[in-house]
C-alpha cells in the first residue's frame, strides 16, 4: 500500500464536493480517476499534492501523514510526504527561465538531496531514459509539447516519488504523442511507482490504467 | 552577465562621481561665502539669467549685466556677500517668500500687484514698454491700431501687468488674441513666423533683441501708457536691508558710480554680446547642464527601480491594508503632474518646516514620482506569472526564498523590462521639468543661450544631445534584454 485517503471531504461554501472518500493506491498501480467536469477531479488531485486545505479525514503515504483525521502536520511532515508525492500538471509549469537540466536539479538542490555530481547524473539518467536527453540544455520555449511533458515527469521523478499524479496528461497530444506517454507511463509503474491519472480520456484511461475510478463516487 | 555588469558598473560610478561633483561645485558657491575671512553675510540674489542686458551668461557662462555690477557695487558698500542664484522667472516669489533666495533683482518693475508680495526698494532703473511689429507691416501709430490684432507677451511679466493695468479696456478687450510664453524669445520666434502681429516687451530687453536679430526687420513703437521703474524685491520683513540698499543707490547716483555702469551697459558702443559660433559660446554651460541632467537621471533611476520592485512585492502579496496603501500612493503619483509635484516638494515642503536644496528635492520628487511608476509594472510583472508556477515551486519544496530570486524575479524582468525601457527613456527627458526649481539642466541652458543668442540653434542642439543620450540608453536596454531573455 502506498497512498492512503480515509473519510476525506471536502466543501467550497458549504457545497460539499468531496465527502467521506476513501482510496488506496499501490505500487505498481496506474489508477484513472475520470468524470465529468466540476465533479472535483481536480479538486481531489490538488488535496492529495497539499494545494488545498481538506476539511476532514486522513491523507497518508505509508507511514507519513499529510493530514490526519482533519489536523495538518507540521511542515516537515508535510514535505516528507510531498516529496514521496509527485506531480505533473497539465500545462507542466516548467520553470522558463531554466534549463531542462536545470529544472531537474532545482528541487532537489534546494532541498540539499545530494552534490550536484550525484544529481545530474540521476537526472541524466532519466532523460536517457525517456529518449530527450539530446535537449539537456534546451530551453522550455523550444520543446514541443510531448517533450515538455517528459521533462515536467523527469523532474518530479528527481524526488523519486511513491505515487505520481498527472492532470490532463493528454489533453495538448497528438494520438501518437499520447501513445507514447500511456507507455511511458507503464514503465514509470512496472519499476514501482504508483499513478493517479485524472483524464477525460476514457479511451485512454481504459487502455493503459490498471484501475478506473469515477469522481462522482465522491459524493 | 558578469562581464556587462562588470563593465556598467565603472560606468555608474563615474556617473556618481559627476554628479558629486556638480553638487560640490553648487554647494561651494555657497559655502566659499558663507566662509568668507571677514566674516560678512551671505545673501542670495535670485535672477532669471536669461534677461540681457540686465543678467544674462557671457560667452564663458559668467553672470554678467546691469544688474550684475550694480549688486556687486552695492555688496561692496554693504559689506555683504551676494550669491546668485538662477530661478524660474514664474515662481520667483514664492523662491522668495519660501527663503530659498533673498533677493528678486533682475530688472524687476515695480508693480501694484507685486508690492502686496514683496517689499520693493526705490526704483534704480526706468523702463519704458515697448511693442515691435514686422517691418512689412504698417507701423503702430496708437495703442488703438492694436484692435483686432494678435499680441504676445511674456506670461507675469511688468509687460502683462501694465498691459492690464494701464491700456484702455476697448485695446485690450479688442484684441484677436493674447499669447502668453514663457519666454520672449518665443514671442519673437512667434512674431517673425508670422503667426502673432506685436510683441509687447520692456524697452530694456526688447531693444536688446531688436538689435540682435537686425533693426531693420522690425518696427518699434514706444508705448508711453506706462513707465515702468525697476527695483528689488526683498521680503516684507527685511526693511532693514531695503533702508541699506536705499541708501547705497543714492550714493552711487551722487558719486558718479551709477552713470558709469549705467553707460557700460546702455551706452552707445555697450558691452554687447558678441555672435561668434553659438555653440563654442554654448559649450561651458552645455557642460554643466549635461551633468546635471545626467546625474539626475542616474541617480533617479538607480533607486527608483529597486525601489520599484521593492514596493511591489507587499503590492502583490502583502495584507490588502498594505497593498490598499501602496495602491493610494501610486494613484496620488500618477495622477498629478511631475512638474506640480516638483513645485510642491521644493516650495510646499518648506512651509511645513521640510527644506530640501534644489538638486536634493529634484531627487526627491523624481524618485517619488518614478517609483510609483516602476511599483506598478512590477505588480503587472507579478500578476504575468502562472499561479502554476507558484504551486509548481510548493509541489516540488524548493522554498519560497530561493524559489522567488530564481524562478518568479528572472520572469518578472523579462516581463517588465520593454515597460521599463520606456520609462528609462521617459526619465531622460523628464529631467528637462527641473528648470522650474531653478536647475540649469540642458533644457534649460538652451532656452537661456536662445534669448541671449535670438536664435533656434541651440535647441536643436540640445536636441541632438537627448538623442544621443536616449541612443545610448536604447543600446544598453537592448543588451540587457538579450542577457534576461530567456
Amino acid at each position: 500500500m502506498s497512498l492512503i485517503v480515509e473519510n476525506l471531504s471536502k466543501s467550497f461554501n458549504n457545497q460539499p464536493v468531496i465527502k467521506n472518500y476513501h482510496l488506496t493506491i499501490d505500487e505498481n498501480e496506474i489508477v484513472a480517476l475520470v468524470g465529468r467536469s466540476g465533479t472535483g477531479k481536480t479538486t481531489f488531485l490538488r488535496l492529495i499534492n497539499n494545494l488545498e486545505l481538506a476539511d476532514q479525514g486522513t491523507i497518508q503515504m505509508n507511514d507519513d501523514s499529510l493530514v490526519k483525521d482533519g489536523a495538518y502536520v507540521g511542515k516537515v511532515g508535510q514535505r516528507n510526504y510531498q516529496n514521496r508525492m509527485g506531480m505533473v500538471f497539465q500545462n507542466y509549469e516548467l520553470f522558463p527561465n531554466l534549463s531542462v537540466l536545470e529544472n531537474l536539479l532545482e528541487a532537489p538542490l534546494a532541498q540539499k538531496l545530494g552534490s550536484k555530481e550525484e544529481l545530474k547524473d540521476r537526472a541524466m539518467e532519466l532523460l536517457n531514459s525517456m529518449e530527450i536527453v539530446d535537449k539537456i540544455d534546451a530551453m522550455p520555449s523550444t520543446l514541443s509539447g510531448g517533450q515538455a511533458q517528459r521533462v515536467a515527469i523527469a523532474r518530479a521523478m528527481m524526488l523519486s516519488p511513491d505515487i505520481l499524479c498527472f492532470d490532463e496528461p493528454t489533453s495538448a497530444l497528438d494520438e501518437e504523442s499520447a501513445k507514447n506517454i500511456g507507455k511511458l507511463i507503464q514503465t514509470i509503474a512496472q519499476q514501482g511507482t504508483g499513478i493517479l491519472i485524472v483524464t477525460h480520456d476514457n479511451t485512454f484511461a481504459k487502455k493503459y490504467s490498471t484501475r478506473i475510478i469515477a469522481s462522482e463516487d465522491f459524493l | 552577465m558578469k562581464k556587462w555588469i562588470q563593465r556598467l558598473i565603472p560606468l555608474f560610478l563615474t556617473l556618481g562621481v559627476i554628479l558629486l561633483k556638480t553638487e560640490t561645485t553648487q554647494a561651494a558657491e555657497r559655502s566659499k561665502d558663507e566662509a568668507n575671512p571677514d566674516g560678512s553675510e551671505t545673501l542670495v540674489i535670485g535672477l532669471d539669467d536669461t534677461f540681457a542686458p540686465m543678467g544674462f551668461r557671457n560667452e564663458q557662462g559668467e553672470l554678467v549685466g546691469f544688474d550684475i555690477d550694480l549688486s556687486a557695487e552695492v555688496a561692496k558698500r554693504l559689506d555683504v556677500h551676494f550669491v546668485y542664484q538662477s530661478i524660474d522667472w514664474s515662481v520667483k516669489e514664492q523662491e522668495l517668500n519660501s527663503g530659498n533666495i533673498d533677493m528678486i533683482w533682475n530688472g524687476y518693475g515695480i508693480t501694484p500687484e507685486r508690492e502686496e508680495l514683496v517689499q520693493m526698494t526705490d526704483p534704480y532703473i526706468e523702463d519704458t514698454q515697448i511693442i515691435v511689429t514686422r517691418a512689412e507691416d504698417d507701423p503702430i501709430e496708437n495703442l488703438e491700431d492694436l484692435k483686432g490684432m494678435t499680441v504676445t507677451t511674456q506670461s507675469s511679466s511688468t509687460a502683462l501687468q501694465i498691459m492690464e493695468a494701464e491700456w484702455p479696456k476697448e485695446v485690450l478687450d479688442g484684441l484677436d488674441d493674447l499669447i502668453l510664453y514663457p519666454n520672449y524669445n518665443n514671442s519673437f520666434l512667434d512674431l517673425d513666423a508670422g503667426r502673432v502681429d506685436a510683441v509687447v516687451v520692456g524697452g530694456v530687453y526688447g531693444n536688446y533683441v531688436v538689435n540682435l536679430r537686425g533693426e531693420e526687420n522690425y518696427n518699434v513703437f514706444l508705448d508711453t501708457s506706462a513707465v515702468e521703474p525697476m527695483a528689488v524685491g526683498l521680503r516684507k520683513s527685511d526693511s532693514e536691508l531695503v533702508e541699506a540698499i536705499n541708501q547705497a543707490f543714492e550714493q552711487m547716483k551722487k558719486d558718479g558710480t551709477y552713470e558709469e555702469i549705467y553707460t557700460k551697459w546702455f551706452g552707445t558702443g555697450g558691452a554687447s554680446v558678441k555672435e561668434e559660433s553659438i555653440l563654442e559660446n554654448m559649450l561651458p554651460s552645455l557642460k554643466e547642464g549635461l551633468k546635471l541632467t545626467l546625474g539626475l537621471f542616474a541617480i533617479v533611476y538607480l533607486v527608483s527601480i529597486p525601489l520599484g520592485l521593492l514596493f511591489a512585492i507587499p503590492r502583490a502579496f502583502g495584507p490588502s491594508w498594505i497593498k490598499a496603501l501602496i495602491e493610494v500612493y501610486v494613484f496620488v503619483m500618477r495622477s498629478t503632474p511631475l512638474l506640480l509635484q516638483l513645485m510642491v516638494v521644493f516650495f510646499g515642503l518648506p512651509y511645513l518646516g521640510i527644506s530640501f536644496n534644489r538638486f536634493p528635492a529634484a531627487i526627491f520628487a523624481f524618485i517619488l514620482n518614478y517609483t510609483a511608476y516602476f511599483i506598478e509594472i512590477f505588480r503587472g510583472g507579478f500578476a504575468a506569472i502562472s499561479p502554476g508556477q507558484y504551486e509548481s515551486l510548493k509541489v516540488l519544496g524548493i522554498g519560497k526564498v530561493r524559489g522567488f530570486f530564481r524562478i518568479i524575479i528572472p520572469q518578472v524582468l523579462n516581463n517588465v523590462l520593454p515597460a521599463i525601457g520606456n520609462e528609462i527613456i521617459a526619465l531622460v527627458k523628464d529631467t528637462s521639468l527641473v528648470y522650474v526649481i531653478g536647475l540649469g539642466e540642458i533644457l534649460r541652458v538652451a532656452s537661456i543661450s536662445a534669448n541671449t543668442y535670438a536664435s533656434l540653434m541651440p535647441y536643436l542642439i540640445v536636441g541632438v544631445i537627448y538623442m544621443v543620450v536616449v541612443g545610448i540608453v536604447t543600446i544598453f536596454l537592448r543588451q540587457v534584454e538579450k542577457k534576461i531573455a530567456y
